[in-house]
């Protein structure tokens, strides 16, 4: 039996707060990045950049958790969640959820913190 | 007619969302369904077995049986089938994917990409369980 396996590594940054990730973001995986971003928002930090080049799947679950994210740092305009190196794949599911629009895409990883 | 079959029965446990994605994407390539139809088709039946460990079951036991086979030559079909309470994907508003993001709904996502990525989309729920049925068609060469 396989199991869906996501790793997360964290580096606090001067401007922000980068997340590389990799692995399958599930229902079963959604609830441990859950965890890390209100862990995040929770000691309040609102700059966030998730690399994504390594995540080979984002389920509605994901994305449900990018929203609440998203909503969450933007508010007072003390922050934004940008995605850096986004994948076909997963461009494929924002795309299907019309959140390729709504969010800040970059193509490397420090063009994303940067913008911070 | 069904003459080939692949099918496969596990626990309704998120923790064999893994497994359904290795099996739906193993049925895909014997079939010999190009990558990016595979990933929807994948992506499609993980928001649809979700659906039933959180709802049909409300996470309690049960077994989700996924059955892939090939109808008329081409149409790659895919069902899931529960005996939890009824779930019907037709009973979820649509969400609205143009709104910003400050109203953007938290629910209804997986719903919308899976009929968004499938050609076909039906449920029907009797005395033997639930069946979801879920066509994509021409995905097979």
């Amino acid at each position: 039996m396989t199991e869906s396996t996501l790793a997360i590594e964290q580096l606090e940054l001067k401007h922000c707060d980068l997340f590389r990730m990799s692995g399958r973001i599930d229902g079963s995986t959604a609830p441990q990045f859950e965890e890390a971003m209100q862990a995040t928002t929770n000691a309040g930090h609102y700059k966030i950049v998730l690399n994504l080049a390594e995540v080979s799947y984002m389920s509605s679950a994901a994305l449900r958790v990018l929203i609440s994210t998203s909503k969450e740092c933007r508010k007072l305009k003390r922050g934004d969640v940008r995605l850096a190196e986004v994948n076909e794949r997963i461009a494929q599911v924002l795309d299907l959820a019309g959140l390729n629009v709504l969010f800040k895409i970059f193509d490397s990883e420090a063009e994303a913190v940067d913008s911070f | 007619m069904r003459t080939r079959f692949e099918e496969i029965r596990l626990a309704a446990d998120l923790a064999n969302l893994g497994a359904i994605d290795n099996f739906v994407t193993a049925c895909c390539k014997r079939w010999h369904v190009n990558e990016s139809d595979s990933f929807e088709i994948q992506l499609a039946s993980d928001e649809a077995a979700t659906n039933i460990i959180h709802h049909a079951y409300e996470e309690e036991e049960g077994v989700v049986t996924i059955r892939c086979w090939v109808r008329d030559g081409h149409d790659f079909c895919v069902e899931l089938r529960d005996s939890g309470r009824p779930f019907d994907p037709d009973e979820i508003e649509a969400p609205d994917i143009k709104a910003p993001l400050e109203d953007r709904a938290i629910g209804g996502l997986g719903i919308h990409m899976m009929r968004k990525v499938m050609d076909e989309v039906s449920f029907e729920s009797g005395d033997t369980g639930n069946r979801l049925l879920m066509v994509k068609r021409s995905a097979v060469p």
